[in-house]
């Protein structure tokens, strides 16, 4: 049985291949124009890793912003219920799911068997999301992912209170003028990042384990203030979190195969 | 001298101010962090306590902001009720009956004047627990403190300001619910009058939380006690009505900043000695600079009415940046007590009295005005034209709140009507009286900067 | 099922054939804002109540004018009805205080009125609305609507008699029971209407005579009676703003699931309570109006509220409820938060909404919250 899943999101789009029991083949690309450009492309691409072709696929769901354009797909679920299936089969323990993407924030609440329990989702505001921290890289002229290594070398963080992204930028600026260490902003900045987040997560409630998902998971100086604003170790990922929506659709899939 | 004095007795007040925040003795650790974050109080202390003639009034303020506090945290102890109750409501009844107030609004004003970013977390906390974030902060600072148990929990919840808020309404019927204690609705009718079927309303309703009070205390009103609390409220209202007409002078002589000492003292401590005090010294101070010719520095350029809000954040530097820019704070609207439509002056029975009390409540920011259509009477408009009449005033600001739904559904008719009808501009700005994360108060000032050089001084 | 779909049509525009025709034959139209507005005694002055609504508005240019950036879409979409003539067909309106966007309305709608933005009706009334109980407050009440009445037949050259009042009570009992009867067919294991045609029957009760509508909902009745019922899909309520726009629940149902009940005033706390028949007329419709299923600008209230949605979920057998509020709209939200707690904690699972409404309704979204909430009820 061959299953895959496919999550076309704002800024990027995922697939993932599976077979009986593990991951055949992962792909991430930047997302075109059309969301069933992006969905052909990086399922295109996740079949030509695992040398597939797409008749070989048993059934596939999309999920994510675009999911209900996708043609190859025969059925779309939430990106959250997926966030959450995916999380939990790489950590059966996991029962918190926080999802930081470029665009927008989640936070998912499963239970023991992986179903969804609760979530809220930011999808309105910059704050808290991947964008936060492109517009503070940008005002601090370094690479996105600098600003978490840089922020673990932090002596003094700088307290950033702007939420706004707008505003926030000009608090960093007016910083840097006043001859503010890179450091100390980059750690202010993961940490006004993280406290978006936790705002978020205080409304629906955490259980351990808790794992972080998304683009910004990969970011060490959120995960790490988030860490300790909750006071939690979360659990790591052994793939790249990004592909956990689309690794959600394709056990979905199974799922769905299976019942026939 | 004085200043010495000032200064020595100010960290003392604000340490306890902040103890009592705590609800619990600080720890050796707690008051070493708290003394750390005392040099970035010096915005406070320059705007309350370095220049004499504010200092003589801001020294008895701060210490009955103080005792406030303190009352909090002892009123358990004390075998007393906690009632958490509207800005707008002037608690000389509560005073009368051992009851002591909180009111969420002073709660967030502390923390956004006097704490650097302190109000951050607790708006954050209420959203956190689900409260929306369309609410307003001015109660939602004080609200995320009492709700995070850093004050002593309430035992009743009194709305007054049903019948001119919803939000404010609509967040103390939260309260009730969510700590499950007892709620007791003080509605301003739909109209306002002097002597009419409004205020025979709204003296039912004042009889209403009477009749609530006793039942929550297990205690009958006592008539004395009523009389003294009557009887300071009285002269505390003289001192508004002197100061009021002080202001006519050019160039003003009230500072800035004192309107929120006058309105903070109404607020937290109407119908005590302590707030007699504070508003005699205010008089006294006043009618000095009167004498003297002194108004704002280095002289006045512009009369401003604030229609509704000023700005409570960074120590009250916004009442000392007008002070020092020539720009005089001819009346703001939490000051605006309308003493000429009620009187306290009968004591001589007990329904006089409540009477009487009742008429200040009915007058008071936000239950007299915006309760009604704008020009309607007593409303909005018609508040705005007697000061213009009663001040001199060159031009009318709007500073709010998001929060405030009612008054960003008329501002912006209100403004026409005023430059229409007063013949003076206006500017409307978008921030939160409260929250700088909103709009950064350096942005505020320059909105109002800009619009006093380009618009109002010709 | 033709009867349904001219019915649920008539739902989706402000004016209609039914009010065209009044006019045409010199009947005059007076609108309202809200339940809390005495329907009856417009009705017995021989005028057309007609409910003033939000949908068909595009845009809010108009209204961004005039109100604030934190004011309420729905109400800002009323404002924009009438900058764009699509209220010039109203003789009269009447605005009340539901809530601080709405009151508001009053103040605005006369000021674009004299900007030349918007026309407004030749009868432009205020009904002020206390917030407490009590004798002193239905006195207020009274009075007040004393004075509504009084103004309307100066206007109009018209009388209310009691004989008038009486004879509307039964007229509009009459709908508040047909209404009931629907909404009871949607309690059933087999539901004969979708919440999406529902909303459409409510909503036009407000926007055409009662007498023919009466009519054409017994009818409509008759026909559910020997319709096929529908199941298998997950049950839900709503809870919550204002909303008059069947798109909403269209888009709820698209996901999969069936609307079987709510409490909106567009709904059941419209119609729920019965005025008394056997009363002072002007009496029993003040209490009526008054004590009617209050909407959250009641303070103080909840339990009552809390009972009321409970109740309502139970008889219909929902599986989950969708506790929405327009931004900005602190009444619904602060009550949602509430109830969300409340009802999660009897076992009934919530999904809470912040929406826009109208024209800026952002489907994407709502549609994500949505799909999750019927992935996480399992059905």
């Amino acid at each position: 049985m061959i299953v895959a899943g496919c999550d076309v999101g704002s800024l990027t789009a995922e697939a993932v291949i599976m077979g009986d029991e593990e991951i055949l083949s992962s792909e991430i690309i930047g997302v075109r124009p059309k969301p069933e450009q992006s969905a052909q492309d990086v399922m295109d691409k996740a079949l030509e890793k695992a040398h597939l072709a797409l008749e070989n696929i048993d059934y596939c769901i999309s999920t994510g912003y675009g999911r209900e354009r996708i043609p190859f797909a025969r059925d779309n679920i939430s990106e959250i219920s997926c966030h959450g299936k995916g999380a939990h089969w790489l950590i059966p323990s996991v029962k918190t799911v926080i999802d930081v993407g470029g665009q927008d924030c989640k936070v998912i609440r499963v239970d023991a068997a992986g179903k969804l329990q609760n979530f809220i989702m930011n999808d309105k505001c910059a704050a808290g999301t991947g964008r936060f921290l492109e517009v503070m890289a940008k005002t601090l002229e370094v690479r996105l992912d600098e600003i978490g290594p840089l922020s673990l070398l932090a002596r003094n963080p700088v307290v950033i209170t702007s939420v706004c992204s707008i505003y926030a930028q000009t608090e960093v600026a007016a910083s840097i003028a006043q001859g503010a260490d890179q450091h100390d902003l980059a750690a202010g900045i993961t940490r006004a990042m993280a406290e978006r987040v936790k705002s978020l997560v205080t409304r629906v409630g955490m259980e351990e384990d808790v794992v972080i998902t998304g683009g910004v998971a990969k970011n060490t100086g959120v995960v790490k203030s988030l860490e300790g604003m909750l006071r939690v170790s979360t659990k790591r990922f052994t793939v790249d979190p990004q592909i956990v929506g689309a690794l959600g659709a394709a056990l979905f899939s199974k799922e769905k195969l299976l019942q026939k | 001298m004085k200043e010495k004095a000032a200064q020595a007795s100010f960290p003392q007040a604000l340490y306890r101010i902040f103890g009592m925040l705590s609800g619990t003795p600080l720890t050796v650790k707690e008051g070493k962090g708290m003394m750390r974050t005392l040099p970035a109080m010096s915005a406070m202390i320059e705007t309350f306590m370095l220049e004499p003639h504010i200092s003589e009034v801001g020294l008895p303020f701060l210490e009955m902001s103080s005792s406030y506090l303190q009352n909090l945290s002892n009123a358990h102890k004390e075998g007393k009720k906690i009632a958490f109750e509207n800005f707008n409501f002037p608690p000389a009844i509560l005073y009368a009956m051992d009851i002591v107030p909180v009111s969420p609004e002073v709660i967030s004003s502390f923390l956004s004047i006097g704490v650097p970013k302190g109000i951050f977390r607790f708006l954050d906390y209420t959203t956190g627990i689900g409260i929306s974030d369309t609410m307003c902060t001015a109660q939602r600072g004080g609200v995320g403190v009492i709700l995070s148990g850093l004050i002593e929990k309430p035992d009743m919840v009194l709305n007054m300001a049903s019948g001119s808020c919803d939000t404010n309404s609509k967040m103390f019927d939260f309260v009730s619910e969510y700590l499950d204690i007892p709620f007791c609705n003080i509605d301003a009718p739909p109209y306002w009058d002097e002597g009419g079927e409004m205020i025979r309303y709204y003296q039912k309703e004042y009889r209403k939380l009477v009749a609530f009070l006793e039942e929550q205390t297990g205690n009958k009103l006592d008539e004395d006690k009523l009389r003294q609390c009557c009887t300071q409220a009285k002269k505390q209202d003289e001192y508004v009505a002197e100061i009021y007409d002080l202001r006519r002078a050019v160039p003003n002589p009230v500072p800035a900043v004192f309107n929120l000492m006058m309105f903070g003292t109404r607020f937290m401590s109407s119908g005590t000695p302590q707030a007699t005090k504070v508003m005699e010294t205010m008089y006294e101070v006043v009618k000095e600079r009167y004498k003297k010719g002194q108004g704002v520095l280095p002289k006045e350029r512009a009369r401003v009415n604030l229609v509704y809000l000023s700005h409570f954040t960074m120590g009250g530097e916004f009442w000392r940046w007008l002070e020092h820019n020539g720009i005089s704070l001819m009346m703001e609207g939490l000051t605006l007590f309308n003493h000429q439509h009620y009187t306290i002056d009968d004591t001589s029975t007990v329904d006089s009295m409540l009477d009487g009390l009742a008429g200040q409540a009915h007058n008071m920011m936000m239950t007299k005005q915006i309760r009604g259509p704008l020009d309607y009477s007593g409303q909005w408009f018609e508040d705005t034209a007697t000061i213009a009449k009663d001040l001199n005033i060159d031009c009318a600001i709007y500073l709010g709140t998001l929060g405030c739904k009612n008054t960003w559904g008329g501002i912006k008719v209100l403004m026409k009507m005023i430059e229409e009808e007063l013949g003076i501009p206006t500017l409307i700005i978008h921030s939160d009286a409260w929250d700088d994360r909103v709009t950064p108060w350096p942005s505020i000032r320059d909105q109002i900067e800009e619009f006093i050089n380009t618009v109002v001084v010709l | 099922m033709e009867l349904m779909e001219k019915l649920v049509e008539l739902a989706k525009t402000l004016s209609n054939p039914y009010v065209e025709g009044w006019r045409e034959k010199g009947g005059k139209v007076i609108g309202y804002s809200g339940t809390y507005i005495p329907e009856e005694i417009i009705y017995a002055a021989g005028i057309l109540p007609y409910r003033i609504g939000g949908r068909e508005a595009t845009k809010v240019t108009i209204a961004d004018m005039y109100f604030g950036p934190v004011i309420c879409n729905y109400v800002k979409c009323l404002l924009e009805n009438a900058a764009d003539g699509r209220f010039d067909f109203l003789d009269g309106a009447i605005i009340t205080y539901e809530c601080d966007h709405m009151r508001r309305i009053f103040d605005v709608w006369r000021r674009a009125a004299k900007d030349g933005n918007a026309r407004l009706p030749a009868f432009f009334q205020y009904y002020g609305l206390p917030h407490s109980r009590g004798g002193h407050a239905t006195n207020l009440l009274m009075a007040e609507t004393q004075r509504l009445i009084a103004e309307m037949e100066k206007h109009f050259g018209v009388e209310v008699t009691e004989e008038g009042l009486r004879n509307a009570i039964k007229v509009y009992n009459k709908t508040r029971k047909l209404l009931k009867k629907l909404y009871e067919l949607r309690e059933k294991d087999e539901v004969p209407v979708t919440g999406t045609e529902a909303l459409g029957i409510v909503v036009t009760s407000t926007v055409m005579p009662k007498d023919e509508y009466n009519k054409q909902l017994e009818k409509l009745l008759d026909e559910l009676g020997k319709r096929e019922g529908i199941t298998g899909r997950p049950r839900l309520m709503i809870v919550g703003s204002v909303n008059d726009d069947i798109e909403l629940v269209k888009l709820i149902e698209d996901l999969g699931a069936l609307v079987v009940a709510d409490s909106l005033c567009y709904g059941v706390r419209g119609f729920w309570n019965m005025v008394e028949e056997n009363e002072d007329p002007l009496q029993a419709i003040v209490t009526r109006y008054w004590e009617h299923i209050p909407c959250p600008r009641m303070y103080g209230e909840y339990s009552r509220r809390y009972s009321f949605v409970r109740d309502i979920a139970r008889s219909g057998k929902v599986d989950g409820i969708i506790l929405e509020h327009i931004r900005f709209c602190d009444l619904h939200g602060t009550d949602n938060a509430l109830y969300g707690r409340d009802l999660e904690a009897e076992g009934i699972p919530t999904l809470r909404l912040e929406r826009q409404y109208g024209p800026l309704a952002d489907s994407g979204r709502l549609k994500t919250r949505v799909q999750a909430f019927l992935e996480r009820i399992g059905r």
